[in-house]
């Protein structure tokens, strides 16, 4: 039609007609967009789209010949729209990330009084211990610890699931975003080739095709942060955030989820084409909140898990330092999974690494990556990012572990260690006999009818190498035995056996007295003594002590366990106050997602206004229009009516 | 700006959410009476209240620690008390009749009292706390602290130990103590010097260990297990003793000079004989060969002093000398009672001083505890009265962006226009 008026080369009334046919077609199809503008009002990514329309021009100094539609345009702004995408991606890791804080501030809750919790079972385990010091003959007392020890046990248990419940549903939120981006990205390269088919042959603006595309660009980065360059032909290019190709015109590239190179409990994302694990440059998105909730819920695992493994080290170590009420040396009260050490899938070597938490206070929680260097081992923790020179073994020594190379590693081959990632949850109560707490003092020492004034205090355990040199150490063989410290002058004794041998001869001091050790067997730490101090006196020949097993009612090694509430156990803290301290974390961690989701959110609703602004329907606008289209309609449609009236009043003068 | 439809619902439906959730959330800190709901609420406050919730456990086993304790050794005192009384009527009678002419029959009467008391002092010793353990067996409460054995001795049969319990931080007491100390080992006569007449004195003189004047020179002399032999010589005005230092039992074969005589001098009948530190009172006169033994660093338990105490009673009296000698017996019994009730007081004393400690240490952790109770509190808890202002203000918003949200909605140009 256009072409026809704009070739036309017509005066007078035919002229009249055409140029008022032409407003008449151009308000009709302003109405169909203003009609197809309010349709679309709720349409998620619809662009408003107006006509744009020009002059035909008419001879010289002649009037021109009409209106002319020459396109259907969507109100789009490329640069803003980068922006949505990239303030959507950003709230919704943002939103994904609170919701998972929110869930973990929930394992840790903070009920009135302190009550339920982890915090509270550790409290009722200490204190129904001290009932145990306060009458170590009574078994119902020893029962009710027993029971306490399960329940704690058991929380730590329940903790411990949760967070790999937790952990496991991230992987299941990742594998699903992951299936999501693949199938978004195949969508947007199929419009793309059909945008670019569309835009070459010059067809016309695709708009439609345009707006669904750049929707599904949109909700891509609510599964991923990218970003996004125009391409040639209206395509859109699509990147991740650290620059892997996601789509290149019309071809997508697909995302896998997979355990990573160690075979670890959280998924990693690889780039297919490369096999590559592209996990730490991805951010944004639901992948980005995950990827950064998947930190936080380690770090939760490794600091509850070194809480356990601190309590089951330290209650089984004083265990080993006690006599239970059948006089025996206590037997572990816990038990608890050790560190996993996880070999990398392409190791080379046959060789492999064990490792072993031997000090829990100066132990730090935290998983590391052990590479074989040329230069020996080298720990990085993947937290911090903080590499330490370990040295080149075979025993490695850790932030208070062993580490023990078995076989051949080779250069280049590495090991993840957990060391405390699964201890929360394979804690538990090594007996169910009460009478297995090792309540009672390793030795009593009770004086003879003594004629000297020496007198012996209680028997405590100790290190051996932190006895003053020359110390009498009876060999661990004669623990359990009846032992008598006999004097033979003023300034030396013989230890007896049970069997009145002497097994041990030691020299005493009248100002300084004497110490007399007797060396505990395994499990007890290795030269950790059961020792005794003798005051400073002066004894007759003939004195004696005697150092008899702790009986029923000795509480003296349970008093010990019980002060272990307030000894610094772990990383320099009480266990308690480790815990207050991971619940402070968890809850910063919390607090900051909070912050975080508003922030993002804040953001991402004021880019979306100012798109708005630009590309949104507003009804009122379509409205008014719609009455201006109305009538230009409507005159045009008068003019043509005019023109026939002139036809008219001509063909009547001529016939006249 | 140019607003479009669609943004202009969706904002007035956002600030309705906004509102939405600050409501909830004050409906839930209303309906829990706390502002602490999850840690993220304030972190700082939740790793607190878990502190402050140890702190308060702590302090609470530690009370009850010290209330345990104070059952156990308001146990021991009460049966202590038992023991001081019984010492106290054994000792009166004791001295009525080594002062007075006792008859036959007051002394028969004496040994019955004696057995019995003898009796009730090992079921003192065997006392038993609500637990059926021995109180006074040390660490080895299941079996009674002390038995009789065939021969008619009565033995200990626990250990030294004593159990202590934590009070308050870092603070431990003694909750039992030891019958060893209490019972056995008790360091005999006056100051560990104890007398003897040798069972052949024909004379009419006793003696007491008078005192210790140089407590260095008894322990020294005691440590090298050195004795001495008084013995007497001449008569009447002439009458002379000497000192004899030596080891082994002064009047038997195994008695060895060896250092000599220490002290020597004449005798005026009741006069003091002092040497080496000791000072002995002989009362009566002694006749010519008579000799006494003088044995620093002795020792007898509680019972074996009892023991004695009949032994001494059962002791014939027929002649001048033996009346004699059971009167020495006599009052060496005395002399030992007075060093077991000394024993028994002080043992007293040791656990009037740690029930005196608790006392004083519960008044101190229970206001420790209600310091962390009420800080905890102030943590956790809701401040109603603020809380509820802002929920009445929260509503008022909601209520107001509800009804902006009405009016939004029904603003449309087509609704006013009829082309």
């Amino acid at each position: 039609m256009a072409a026809y008026w704009g070739a036309a080369e017509m005066t007078g009334i035919t002229q009249l007609i055409d140029t008022g046919w032409s407003g008449l077609d151009a308000a009709t199809q302003a109405m169909e967009t203003v009609s197809n503008n309010t349709a679309n009002v709720n349409t998620p990514g619809y662009n408003v789209e107006s006509v744009r329309q020009t002059e035909v021009p008419g001879l010289p100094n002649g009037a021109g010949l009409g209106t002319d539609v020459t396109s259907i345009q969507r109100a789009f702004n490329q640069f803003v729209f980068s922006q949505m995408v990239g303030a959507g991606s950003a709230s919704q890791a943002a939103q994904v990330a609170q919701s998972n804080a929110q869930n973990l501030a929930a394992i840790f809750p903070v009920a009135s009084g302190g009550a339920g919790g982890l915090g509270a079972a550790l409290t009722g385990f200490f204190t129904t211990m001290n009932a145990v010091s306060q009458d170590p003959t009574s078994l119902p007392n020893r029962q009710t610890f027993l029971s306490d020890a399960r329940s704690l046990a058991a929380d730590f248990n329940a903790v411990g699931g949760q967070l790999a419940s937790s952990q496991a549903s991230l992987n299941g939120q990742m594998t699903d975003a992951v299936s999501a981006i693949n199938s978004l990205t195949q969508q947007i390269a199929s419009l793309n080739k059909q945008i670019m088919a569309q835009q070459g042959s010059g067809a016309g603006s695709p708009n439609a095709a345009m707006d669904t595309r750049d929707n599904l660009v949109q909700q891509l980065g609510q599964e991923l942060g990218v970003t996004v360059s125009t391409g040639a032909n209206g395509a859109l290019d699509i990147y991740t955030t650290g620059g892997a190709v996601l789509v290149g015109g019309g071809t997508s590239v697909n995302l896998t989820a997979t355990s990573g190179g160690y075979g670890g409990g959280n998924l990693s994302i690889t780039y297919q084409p490369t096999g590559q694990d592209v996990t730490a440059s991805l951010s944004g998105g639901t992948i980005g909140g995950i990827i950064s909730s998947q930190g936080q819920i380690a770090a939760a695992q490794n600091s509850v898990g070194s809480i356990a493994a601190a309590l089951a080290a330290s209650m089984n170590n004083q265990q080993s330092l006690g006599l239970d009420l059948n006089g025996a040396q206590g037997a572990s009260l816990f038990s608890v999974g050790g560190p996993s050490v996880l070999a990398a899938a392409n190791n080379t070597g046959a060789g492999s690494l064990t490792a072993a938490i031997t000090d829990t206070n100066s132990f730090v929680p935290g998983n590391y990556i052990v590479t074989k260097t040329g230069a020996g081992y080298q720990a990085v923790n993947t937290a911090t990012g903080q590499a330490t020179s370990l040295g080149g073994g075979p025993s490695l020594s850790l932030g208070g572990m062993t580490l023990t190379v078995s076989g051949t590693i080779n250069t280049g081959d590495s090991f993840e260690i957990e060391p405390t990632a699964t201890a929360a949850q394979t804690l538990s109560v090594a007996t169910t006999d009460p009478k297995a707490i090792a309540a009672a003092s390793a030795y009593v020492a009770s004086p003879g009818s003594n004629i000297g004034n020496v007198t012996a205090g209680a028997f405590g355990a100790v290190a051996g190498g932190s006895l003053p040199l020359g110390t009498v150490i009876v060999p661990a063989s004669y623990f359990g035995q009846n032992l008598t410290v006999k004097f033979t002058s003023a300034t030396s004794f013989n230890v007896l056996s049970a069997g009145n041998a002497v097994v041990a001869t030691g020299s005493f001091s009248a100002g300084t007295g004497a110490q007399v050790a007797v060396a505990y067997p395994s499990p007890a730490p290795t030269g950790e003594v059961a020792a005794v101090t003798l005051s400073p006196g002066t004894p007759a020949a003939g004195d004696t002590f005697s150092l008899t097993p702790g009986g029923v009612n000795s509480n003296g090694n349970i008093l010990v366990m019980t002060n272990l509430a307030s000894q610094n156990l772990l990383s320099g803290q009480t266990l308690s106050n480790a815990y207050a301290t991971l619940v402070g974390q968890v809850g910063s961690a919390g607090q900051a997602a909070n912050f975080a989701a508003t922030t993002a959110q804040g953001v991402l609703t004021q880019v979306q206004s100012v798109q708005q602004s630009i590309s949104g329907v507003n009804l009122d606008e379509q409205a008014a229009d719609l009455v201006n289209y109305q009538q230009a309609y409507q005159a045009a449609a008068q003019v043509i009516a005019s023109a026939q009236t002139l036809f008219q009043s001509l063909l009547t003068a001529i016939a006249a | 700006m140019r607003i479009s439809t669609n943004e202009f619902l969706l904002g007035s439906l956002n600030d309705l959410l906004t509102q939405q959730s600050n409501v909830n959330q004050l409906n839930r800190e209303i309906a829990t009476g706390q502002t602490l709901l999850s840690p993220a609420d304030d972190p700082g406050a939740a790793g607190q209240v878990v502190g402050l919730a140890n702190q308060i456990g702590q302090l609470t086993y530690d009370t009850a620690n010290g209330q345990a304790a104070t059952q156990s050794l308001q146990n021991g005192v009460g049966a202590l008390q038992q023991v001081t009384n019984l010492l106290i009527q054994l000792r009166q009678n004791v001295v009525s009749i080594a002062n007075g002419t006792s008859t036959p029959s007051d002394r028969q009467s004496a040994i019955a009292i004696a057995q019995s008391t003898l009796q009730q002092l090992a079921q003192l010793a065997n006392t038993q706390g609500a637990n059926g353990a021995y109180l006074f067996a040390g660490s080895k409460s299941n079996a009674p602290a002390v038995s009789t054995l065939p021969t008619g001795q009565i033995v200990f049969n626990g250990d030294a130990a004593a159990n202590q319990v934590q009070i308050a931080p870092s603070l431990d007491v003694a909750s039992t103590i030891s019958g060893q100390g209490i019972f056995m080992d008790i360091p005999a006569g006056t100051g560990g010097v104890a007398v003897s007449s040798n069972g052949a004195n024909t004379g009419a003189a006793y003696a007491l260990a008078g005192g210790v004047t140089s407590v260095s020179q008894v322990t020294a002399a005691s440590l090298a297990g050195t004795q001495y032999d008084i013995s007497f010589s001449g008569s009447g005005s002439s009458l002379t003793y000497t000192v004899t230092s030596g080891t082994g039992t002064p009047g038997s074969v195994g008695f060895n000079a060896s250092a000599g005589i220490v002290a020597s001098g004449s005798y005026a009948p009741g006069s003091d004989i002092a040497f080496a530190g000791i000072d002995i009172k002989v009362n009566g006169t002694p006749a010519a060969g008579d000799s006494f033994a003088v044995k620093p660093g002795a020792s007898s338990s509680l019972f074996q002093t009892v023991q004695d105490l009949i032994s001494a009673l059962q002791m014939p009296q027929g002649t001048g000398a033996q009346v004699t000698l059971a009167q020495q017996a006599l009052q060496n019994v005395l002399a030992n009672l007075g060093g077991a009730q000394t024993s028994v007081l002080s043992a007293q004393a040791t656990l009037g001083t740690s029930l005196a400690e608790i006392q004083s240490v519960q008044t101190q952790t229970g206001a420790q505890s209600a310091n962390a109770s009420t800080e905890m509190s102030n943590l956790q808890s809701a401040n109603l009265p603020q809380v509820l202002a802002n929920y009445s203000e929260s509503l008022t918003a909601l209520q107001a962006a509800q009804l902006a949200f009405a009016k939004v909605q029904g603003l449309t140009l087509f609704a006013d226009i009829h082309p």
